[in-house]
Formats: C-alpha cells, sequence, structure tokens
C-alpha cells in the first residue's frame, strides 16, 4: 500500500479511538455520575421514610398508616418529583411481585419505564409486631435519562463531524507528507534510467520538513557525486579507447613498412644499394617501434610505482639540464635560456630531468629557427614554480585539453615526421603527478606556448636570484 | 492484492467508525437492561442516637421545630424532679443564686410554688440523614414557665412574671436592672451555639403590676428573616 494511505489509515484510527474513546469516557463518567446521584438520593430518602415510619408506627398500638404517611413526607419533605406510598397489604400493593422478593429490613428498587418516562421505584419492608409494611418512594428521573440521551446524541454528533474533518484533513496532510517522497522516487527512476542531470528542487511542493529538504539536498548531492562518477567512468572510457585505436595505428604504421621492405627484399633481385636502403627503412622502422614499446613501459611503471622524492638543488638540477640541451639548441638552431632562483626541492632528479627535457624538447620542435626558449625557475613561498615557454606556433585551444593524453598529437603528419609517437607529454603528465603537481599549459597560436608546474621546496632559506645558464 | 489490501483497510476503518457510533446506544441498553432488574440492599430500620449535647439539641431544634412529629407521653418524674430540672436551668442562665436577685426570686419560688403544670411530648424529626427524639418537657410553676428538653436540660424558652407585691422595694430596681441588661440569656444561648438572630429575649417592665421576662429560641425560618 502507498505510504500516504499508510499514514492517513493509522493517524486516522488513532484520532478516531481517542476521541471515541475519550468521548465515552466523558459522557459514561458524566451520565453515570448523575444517574447515581439521584438514585442514591431516592434511596437514601426511601431509607429515611421507611425509618421514620418505623419510629412512629412503634408508638402506636394500630399505626394508622394514612395519618403516619403524611407524618413521614412532610418531615421528609418528599416533593412533587418522588412520591411516597405506604402499604400494609403486600396484596394491594402495585408490585405484588416486587415485594413478595424482599426480606424484612431490606430495600429494593429497580427503574420502570413507563410511556416513554422512567422512574426509580423503591420499596423498604418494614416488619411491626405482626404486620409488614411497605414503604415505597417512587420518584420521575426522566430528566436525568433525558439529559443522557442529549449527552449520547451530542457524542454521536460530535464523534462523526471529527471522523468526516479529520479524515478529510488527515488524507490530505497524509499526501502532502508523502510528496516529496513521490517526487524523490520519480526522479530516482530518471536518474537510473540514465538522466542523471535530474535533480530535486528545494521547494519539493509538499509540508515543509526540515527532514525531506534535507532528503532532498543528500539525494542531490548523490545524484552530484554519480554524475562526476559517471562523466569520469564515460571520459576514461573514451581515453582508453582514443588509446587503443592510436595505439594500434602507432603499430601498423612501422609494422607497414617493415612488411613492404621484407617483400621487397624477398620477392626481387635487388642490387646492393638498394638492398641497404630497404635494411635501413626496416632498421629504422624497428627502433622507433622499439622506442613505442619503452616508452610505453616507462608509463605503466611510473603510474604504478611512484619512486620516492629527494631534496635536490636546482643549481645543479639546471646546470646538467643546460648540459644535456646543448644538442637540441644545435638540432634546431634555438637558443635555450635558463634563469633558475636557487632553492632546494623535493623531486626524484632523473625523472625531472626528464620532464624538463621533454618539455624543452618540444618547445624547440615548435619553435622557427633562431627564436628563444626560456626555462625559469622562480622560488616561492613553500613552492618552486618552473615554466617552459617558447614563441613559436602555439596550440589551437581545441587540443590544449587533450594534449597529455596519450598518442595524442596536434599535427600528425609533422610529429611523425619529427620522430614523435605522441607519448612524451602523457609521460610528463605521469612524472609531474609523481612529484604532487599538473601541468598547466597556455598557449596562443602564432604566439608561442608555457608550460608551468610546481614542486614543494624543502630549504628554509630565503630565494636568491641565479644567473642566466 | 493490492486492491484487496485497500478494500480490508477501507473496511476496518468504516467498521470502527461505525463502532463508534453505535456502540454508547448498545452500552446504555444493556445496562438500563440491567438496572430494570431489581436490586435488593438491607437496610437497618432502628435508629440508634449518640446522646446530645445541649447545644446541639439546640441546634436542632431550631432548625427542625416545624418539621417533625410531636407526640404526648407520660411523665417519668415527679413535680418536684421537674422543679428541680428548672432550677438547674435557672443556675446555668442566671448564676448562683445568692449571687443574683432574679436567680434567688426564681429559686425562692420553684421551692414554694402553689400550683404546677407538667407535660411532656417527644419530638420526632429527621437531622442530617438521622432520625433525632427529643423530650420536651413543659411545665409551669405559679407564674413561671419552663420549656426544655429532658436530658440535655437545655432550656428552649421560659418566661416568667414577678409581680412587685413578691419582692422587697430595694430588690426591685436590682431585679429589673439584671434583666433589662439580658446579660446572663445572651450568654446562654451563645454558650450553646446560638447566633443573636436565633434566640429572643424581651423584659416588659412597665406593666402596673410586676415584670414580665421571656426567652425563646426563634424557629429556623423566624431566624432567618431576622437575620
Amino acid at each position: 500500500m502507498k505510504f500516504a494511505w499508510n499514514i492517513f489509515c493509522v493517524s486516522y484510527l488513532i484520532v478516531l479511538l481517542a476521541v471515541g474513546a475519550g468521548g465515552f469516557a466523558l459522557v459514561e463518567t458524566t451520565t453515570s455520575s448523575l444517574t447515581e446521584s439521584q438514585i442514591e438520593r431516592v434511596l437514601a430518602s426511601n431509607t429515611y421514610a421507611a425509618k421514620l415510619f418505623f419510629a412512629l408506627a412503634e408508638q402506636e398500638a394500630v399505626p394508622q398508616i394514612a395519618k403516619l404517611q403524611n407524618q413521614v413526607a412532610q418531615i421528609t419533605e418528599i416533593g412533587q418529583t418522588d412520591r411516597l406510598q405506604i402499604y400494609s397489604d403486600a396484596s394491594r400493593y402495585d408490585a405484588a411481585s416486587f415485594a413478595s422478593q424482599l426480606s424484612a429490613s431490606e430495600q429494593g428498587y429497580l427503574l420502570e419505564q413507563t410511556d416513554g418516562q422512567r422512574f426509580l421505584r423503591a420499596v423498604c419492608r418494614v416488619d411491626l409486631a405482626e404486620d409488614t409494611y411497605y414503604v415505597e418512594t417512587l420518584s420521575d428521573l426522566s430528566a436525568v435519562y433525558l439529559e443522557r440521551d442529549k449527552l449520547i446524541d451530542r457524542y454521536l454528533i460530535g464523534v462523526l463531524l471529527i471522523a468526516l474533518v479529520s479524515g478529510a484533513a488527515l488524507l490530505g496532510v497524509s499526501f502532502l507528507l508523502a510528496r516529496p517522497l513521490r517526487r524523490l522516487s520519480q526522479a530516482a527512476n530518471r536518474i537510473a534510467a540514465g538522466d542523471y542531470r535530474k535533480r530535486i528542487p528545494s521547494k519539493t511542493g509538499g509540508l515543509p520538513s526540515e527532514e525531506i529538504r534535507k532528503l532532498s539536498v543528500d539525494f542531490n548531492s548523490m545524484a552530484d557525486a554519480v554524475e562526476q562518477n559517471i562523466n569520469r567512468l564515460q571520459a576514461e572510457l573514451e581515453s582508453r579507447e582514443r588509446f587503443v585505436a592510436a595505439f594500434t595505428h602507432e603499430l601498423k604504421t612501422p609494422m607497414t613498412s617493415m612488411i613492404g621492405y621484407a617483400d621487397l627484399l624477398r620477392s626481387y633481385d635487388l642490387d646492393g644499394r638498394e638492398r641497404r636502403e630497404a635494411a635501413d627503412a626496416i632498421y629504422r622502422e624497428g627502433k622507433r617501434l622499439e622506442r613505442l614499446s619503452m616508452q610505453l613501459l616507462d608509463l605503466l611503471v611510473l603510474s604504478h610505482d611512484a619512486p620516492p622524492l629527494e631534496p635536490v638543488g636546482t643549481p645543479l638540477l639546471f646546470h646538467d639540464l643546460s648540459v644535456s640541451t646543448i644538442f637540441l639548441s644545435k638540432k634546431y638552431g634555438v637558443k635555450i635560456e635558463f634563469l633558475p632562483d636557487n632553492a632546494t626541492v623535493l623531486c626524484e632528479p632523473t625523472l625531472l630531468r626528464s620532464l624538463l627535457y621533454n618539455l624543452i624538447d618540444n618547445a624547440c620542435k615548435a619553435s622557427d629557427y633562431g627564436s628563444k626558449v626560456n626555462v625559469a625557475g622562480v622560488a616561492g613561498d613553500g613552492q618552486y614554480h618552473i615554466t617552459v615557454s617558447d614563441t613559436g606556433r602555439g596550440i589551437a585551444k581545441e587540443h590544449l585539453a587533450n594534449i597529455t593524453e596519450p598518442f595524442y598529437r596536434e599535427d600528425r603528419a609533422r610529429s611523425r615526421k619529427q620522430g614523435g609517437a605522441g607519448l612524451g607529454l602523457a609521460l610528463c603528465k605521469q612524472i609531474a603527478a609523481i612529484h604532487g603537481t599538473v601541468l598547466t599549459f597556455q598557449s596562443e597560436q602564432g604566439k608561442g606556448t608555457t608550460v608551468s608546474f610546481t614542486l614543494q621546496r624543502v630549504d628554509d632559506t630565503a630565494p636568491s636570484g641565479g644567473e642566466a645558464l | 492484492m493490492k486492491w484487496l489490501k485497500y478494500g480490508l483497510s477501507t473496511l476496518l476503518i468504516l467498521g470502527l467508525t461505525a463502532l463508534m457510533l453505535v456502540f454508547p446506544r448498545f452500552y446504555y441498553a444493556r445496562a438500563d437492561r440491567q438496572d430494570a432488574a431489581l436490586k435488593t440492599r438491607a437496610i437497618r430500620l432502628e435508629s440508634t442516637q449518640d446522646p446530645l449535647t445541649a447545644a446541639e439539641t439546640l441546634r436542632i431544634f431550631s432548625e427542625n421545630s416545624a418539621n417533625g412529629i410531636y407526640t404526648q407521653v407520660p411523665l417519668t418524674g415527679s413535680t418536684n424532679e421537674y422543679a428541680a430540672d428548672c432550677k438547674a436551668i435557672v443556675d446555668d442562665i442566671f448564676g448562683a443564686s445568692e449571687q443574683s436577685p432574679v436567680a434567688n426570686y426564681l429559686w425562692q419560688k420553684l421551692d414554694s410554688y402553689e400550683s404546677a403544670s407538667i407535660e411532656a411530648r417527644q419530638f420526632l424529626t429527621l437531622s442530617e440523614g438521622v432520625i433525632v427524639r427529643l423530650t420536651l418537657i413543659s411545665a409551669q410553676f405559679d407564674n413561671l414557665s419552663f420549656y426544655y428538653e429532658q436530658d440535655t436540660k437545655a432550656a428552649i424558652g421560659f418566661s416568667f412574671f414577678i409581680p412587685y407585691d413578691d419582692i422587697e422595694p430595694d430588690q426591685t430596681s436590682k431585679i429589673i436592672f439584671q434583666l433589662e441588661e439580658g446579660i446572663e440569656t445572651y450568654v446562654y444561648y451563645s454558650t450553646l451555639g446560638l447566633q443573636a438572630w436565633e434566640f429572643d429575649y424581651q423584659i416588659d417592665a412597665l406593666t402596673e403590676s410586676g415584670v414580665l421576662f421571656s426567652a425563646s429560641v426563634r424557629e429556623a425560618n423566624e431566624a432567618d428573616a431576622f437575620s
């Protein structure tokens, strides 16, 4: 059954039972108190009358019933609602069977209903010498029972009204209470069906409730987390698909070349120069495949086993780098300028040199002949900021987000011509992650690119400006 | 199954609502049937009355004197015994005869009365659910009248006429002075718990032949009118 219906049923039954039982208890307490007091009054009056009759009759040899009845009525002040009768003969008595059931000095009473009126008949049996007398008080209690019937009628009308009003109100409240839950259920179904953007509005339309509002907020937080995870998984899946496609392509190109040259050597009788050219091509493509596999191996190792970091002085680091990049400067005709602050940073020196070498290599490749590549190190408060910038052709905006993915290349033809497989920046990204930092690319086509990242300083000394290397 | 549950719960709600509406009628119909059957209980017809004090006697008589039965009963003592009762009452009201000229005179008359008339009546009434019997004595010795309850000697009323011829001239002014102040009468009834409007006393000293004094407890209705 629905939640709203359950709430309605339970709350309605509680209200009905509480109102019904409480109302009836009130009616019963009032009416029983009223009727019991009236009955007790009549019985007491009847008892006094009997006692008086007994006391008066004792003094007379032959009691005169009529006279004694008047005297007793006068003293007991039995009014118009009560009628006093004293009988000396049970056979003349109205309720002969009633009288016959009474023992000596016993009082009997019962309620009688005649023509819609209710009377209490109370009788005392008085034994005097050998005679038996019956002192009867007949009291009209119709007013009391009429009042009781009115109370019952009011109770019934009250219960009926409360049942109708509370039933309608509780039904409405129950559906209002359940409304936010229905909204939540609908939203959960939408999300389950793939609509990860579905959220619960802050006002769900039901009764204002802190719990429901918090539930909506929590639900939205959960939906946010689910959406983010789904997006991340989708991005990762797409990345893997691109990786596999690119990897297949990178394998296929040299393999095609090698198979072609091998088939040429096998099928034709080539002269010495042609055989050398074919063998050179097979060797070159083979070396390319070897480099590709080594880079992939590095990427795999770095993603699983992070080497320990150690304090390294930046002067030594940049000195080694300046020596190892002389070759690049000559190869691409680019001037490489190092401007490092002196500091001690936490790094794995071999990997950090590899990272910087790759960035400088890429900067040189992108730069025009005769231009300049700057490598700067700025010591900050607890951090060391390194930037590699060039004034080359720059990177298109649409490529910036993907250039660190394996095998991703902005210009495939030119990259392959320059001997790249598209794994360099992926390795750089992995090395940066090992150092607890990320690579930040700022580029504008035709004006150049700046790559930066931050290392953690471990020295306490104030930074000092270095000299250009 | 789902609709069966809805149906059953709806039936439960309607059933309980109907039960709440019809239950009182059934309950009281059953209660009336039970009340229509004869119920009996034992009663005690003989009234046992604790001995009353003088104050209780006056209070009961004051409140029920008009709502009781008076029955003539035979005397249980001699005239002298009733005269002794009256002497005791005189003592209670006016003090020792040696110090009170009124008491001294009344005592003398009660010792040497010429004629006496005594009557006894039983007064039967209902007071606070208890049947009360009082034996009321109406005694007249010459010009002295006493109305009192035999057991408690509580004076419900008394009156006497003192002729000037019976007393020495020097005693006349003392007697008139004592009766005019009425202090003793006031103290007597106040001590027995009656309020000022519940009793009455008066002196008529203007008669040419003597002094007439009377005092009595008022009936409840009469006292209400005065209060």
